[in-house]
């Protein structure tokens, strides 16, 4: 599968934040996705890869307008989706598809296979069937309507009045007429069709079942009776049904059984071969991004940290993020030759991303100051200890804290002061950076841990705190959003490994 | 390390009856966990590992029964219903941590709850204790947490602390279900390594039931496969990756994605699991077996003891009756 360079969609500047619609203002947005770039290929595989949290599916979902933009282009054909009027949404459905992770909870219980896979075909009016005429020529008829430039074309009609029918269709020649008039000064063309449009729906769905291995057999039967891996096919039978150029696949197998998995992806490798379908492919699973996508985007936190092609960023990974990912595929499936890399922590609210780069506040790689020369593990105490106060900071008071706090008590300040001995016990911090956490403590104890998680990046922070990294060029088509990219650091594989030496 | 296994199923029957047919979900299955031994129970949906898992708890619900085996916990058999002695001695952890966790309380209050059943713990006491149990699974700033809520917390952070209930009755075994399949993998790698700390400090052994073959080549020393309600094969972890013998293990090795080339198609196994309604006539993976032969079809296979401690139940490692011998 060699992809051409052209864009089917070019994702600009991207953001999708939701805002809580119950009590206004009452929270700050989620920024599901923060700042994307990315263009998708025509007849390539990207794979999305990131946590649950990191955007990856809203990302996909406002590219195909399931979702709205706040700010930035989704750009398919010099348009940006983005800005579309209801009709042309309309249009842009009609060339993308979605399937879903679950296929439980996205088919209807109540519809047959059969009215779930015409279900778009009806709601888009299929088929209005194009016409091409050779030479100029006027086209009437019902339910057919002349094709525009660079359009598929379903009925080829020569002045002849001979009809090629588009092999996709589910339509023979014989059963089209054209009569061609050529008393006026230019030609004119009537078309009859002589099977309904619901016949042709039917057929067509008939055809869809085929191709993605179910039988006429299954079209009257309803979801309950399938077993997962059946009800996948039957969604991606409803994803093609109107011949999309651009499919969103969003965690497609994560809910199946390997072996069941491993046809699932044969089928959409296949489907793609033979429809020249574009896939955007959402997973968490690493090892199948790896079989099926040409290239990986990696996201973290609303960001696309590292894009590139698969194979070449599996193998040299240019964000920590990224190389914690693969370290983390459990068994012989990682690619990360050394020991696992455990995270910290969970990642950061979307609705109060870090000031500087989004995976400081995890990251095994991450740039330390030149003010002390403290162990690694002694960093991420500290790191851990901002990490504390700032989720503090953030926790709905209890209303017995609340007043305790209106009247000036100590918040939970004994609990506080264990917690924090106990994260920096067998720790040695010269005096300097002692006293600085001293005053830090006592200043959370007071209530403020907005202040005290301040003065510690203030005091132990880095660039990582304070810059959001570009994305940088990394040659070989990739890209990556760390400041190591930039000469002067040491990279990222080797601060990692360098670290991982030096920790018990 | 006692010779005596901590926990011997020997082959447990589990059938479960509906209006139309009786479906062995379990058939036969035996294996053995050691103390400290972390052992692994593999299979993919409608294996009946899962049922096994609750078994070992006598949690399996109407219309399952248990009809027949044993479940030795120290040599007492369990299935003649002494659960309730050693409710403290095994403990489970599930897949979805929110199930395990009771919305409207604490979760202090939950811990402090297994705490005063298993431990007689209360008020200061338990508290405290619970705090350090929360301390030990990981989760940062304990003394806070412990008077927060489950929807308060993460997906990784809510499983911590079912696994601090867990631990809250001081278990000899752990058995979990399926405990990082709803999670991120950077969040199953938190678990899978605290997992392995918690049984180094505390010489607990574990059953790891689980689909996914990355997570038994990483947390456990000794697998059982699981198909179709029957254990198919059995050997220590590193083997079995190595040099898989049943067919079934081999096809469910190459299945997953990573072992294959990307330009190539993934290898898979056709067909379904079948759902057993009767005592097993032949071999149930000869449907789907790709060395299938004549004697699958109307022999049972029994398991056939292989070199390095390990067996499978195939027709092609018993002598009399395939041609070839040990194929691998
Ligand atoms: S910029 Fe700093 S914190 Fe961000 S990924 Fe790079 S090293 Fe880590
Ligand atoms: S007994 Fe026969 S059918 Fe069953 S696994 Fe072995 S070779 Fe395959």
């Amino acid at each position: 599968m060699t992809a051409r360079e052209d864009p089917v969609v070019s994702v600009q500047s991207l953001k999708t934040y939701y805002h809580d619609d119950s009590i206004v203002g009452a929270k700050p947005p989620v920024r599901a996705v923060d700042g994307v770039d990315l263009d998708i290929r025509e007849g390539e595989t990207v794979g999305l890869v990131g946590e649950s949290g990191s955007g990856k599916t809203t990302l996909g979902r406002t590219i195909i307008g399931l979702a709205d933009a706040t700010d930035g282009v989704v750009e398919a054909d010099g348009q940006d989706v983005t800005e579309f009027d209801a009709e042309q949404a309309r249009d842009w459905q009609r060339r993308v598809g979605m399937v879903f992770q679950d296929p439980e909870e996205s088919l209807n219980d109540r519809m047959t296979i059969g009215e779930i896979v015409q279900e778009p075909l009806k709601a888009h009016d299929w088929p209005v069937l194009t016409v091409a005429v050779e030479g100029d020529a006027t086209v009437r008829g019902s339910g057919v309507r002349p094709a525009e430039p660079d359009e598929t074309v379903d009925l080829t009609v020569g002045l002849d009045g001979d009809v090629t029918v588009r092999d996709e269709l589910p339509l023979s020649a014989d059963a089209v007429t054209a009569a061609v008039d050529r008393s006026g000064d230019a030609p004119t063309v009537d078309v009859t069709v002589e099977k309904s449009r619901a016949e042709i729906r039917r057929d067509r769905a008939f055809d869809l079942l085929d191709r993605v291995g179910l039988s006429e057999q299954h079209f009257y039967r309803y979801p309950h009776q399938f077993s997962g891996g059946q009800r996948q096919r039957i969604g991606i039978a409803r994803a093609l049904a109107l011949e999309p150029e651009f499919v969103v696949l969003d965690e497609p197998v994560s809910a199946l059984d390997v072996s069941v998995q491993a046809r699932i992806i044969n089928l959409l490798e296949d489907l793609q071969d033979e429809m020249g379908l574009t896939y955007l492919f959402i997973a968490h699973d690493l090892s199948i991004v790896r079989h099926i996508a040409d290239r990986v985007a990696v996201m973290y936190l609303g960001n696309v940290v590292e894009l590139g092609p698969t194979e070449s960023v599996y193998a040299d990974p240019h964000h920590p993020y990224t190389v914690s990912l693969l370290s983390a595929i459990p068994g012989s499936g990682s690619p990360w030759t050394g020991e696992r890399i455990t995270l910290r922590g969970s990642p950061p609210n979307p609705r109060d991303p870090p000031a500087g780069c989004p995976f400081a506040t995890r990251c095994p790689a991450k740039i330390r100051p030149d003010d002390y020369d403290l162990p690694e593990r002694t960093w991420r105490a500290l790191d851990e200890l901002r990490v504390v106060f700032r989720t503090r900071a953030r926790a709905e008071a209890s209303a017995a804290e609340t007043i305790k706090r209106l009247i000036g008590l100590d918040v939970a300040g004994q609990d506080l002061r264990e917690t924090v001995s106990d994260l920096l016990a067998d720790h040695d911090l010269p005096p300097a950076a002692q006293s600085t956490v001293d005053a830090a403590v006592e200043l959370a104890a007071g209530g403020d841990d907005d202040a005290a998680a301040e003065q510690l990046r203030e005091a132990f922070g880095s660039r990582c705190d304070r810059e959001h990294p570009e994305p940088y060029d990394g040659g070989e088509d990739r890209t990556s959003q760390c400041l190591r990219q930039e000469a002067e650091y040491d990279g990222v594989a080797e601060t990692i490994r360098a670290r991982q030496e030096d920790e018990p | 390390m006692s010779d005596e296994p901590l926990l011997s199923v020997r082959d447990l029957e589990v059938v479960f009856h509906t209006e139309r047919e009786r479906i062995h979900a379990v058939d036969g299955v035996t294996f053995e966990i050691r103390e400290g031994q972390t052992v692994g129970l593999v299979g993919e949906s409608g294996s009946g590992k899962s049922v096994t898992a609750r078994s070992i708890l006598g949690l399996v619900d109407e219309p399952g029964r248990i009809e027949g085996g044993e479940i030795l916990y120290r040599g007492e058999d369990l299935t003649e219903d002494n659960w309730a002695d050693h409710r403290g001695d095994i403990a489970i952890v599930f897949q979805d941590p929110t199930n395990s966790l009771n919305p409207v309380y604490t979760i202090g209050n939950q811990i402090e709850e297994a705490l005063r059943i298993h431990q007689d713990l209360r008020g200061r006491a338990a508290t405290d204790r619970a705090i350090e149990l929360l301390e030990d699974v990981g989760i940062p700033d304990a003394p806070r947490r412990v008077d927060e809520y489950p929807h308060q917390l993460s997906g990784g952070m809510a499983q911590r602390a079912v696994i601090a209930m867990a631990l809250a009755c001081d278990p000899d075994l752990l058995v979990c279900d399926e405990p990082t399949t709803a999670l991120d993998v950077t969040i199953q790698a938190q678990i899978l390594d605290l997992l392995a700390e918690l049984q180094a400090e505390q010489d607990l052994a574990i059953l790891f039931i689980t689909h996914d073959m990355g997570v038994i080549e990483d947390a456990t020393d000794w697998v059982n496969v699981i198909y179709a309600g029957e254990v198919v094969e059995r050997a220590p972890t590193e083997a079995l990756f190595d040099h898989p013998a049943h067919p079934y293990t081999r096809a469910l090795l190459e299945s997953i994605p990573g072992r294959t080339d990307p330009d190539e198609r993934l290898p898979t196994i056709e067909g379904e699991v079948p759902t057993p309604t009767g005592p097993a006539t032949d071999c149930r993976f000869a449907p789907r077996c790709p060395e299938a032969f004549e004697d699958c079809r109307s022999v049972a296979p029994e398991h056939v003891s292989l070199d390095g401690d390990r067996s499978a139940a195939c027709l092609l490692h018993d002598p009399a009756r395939s041609d070839g011998g040990e194929r691998q």
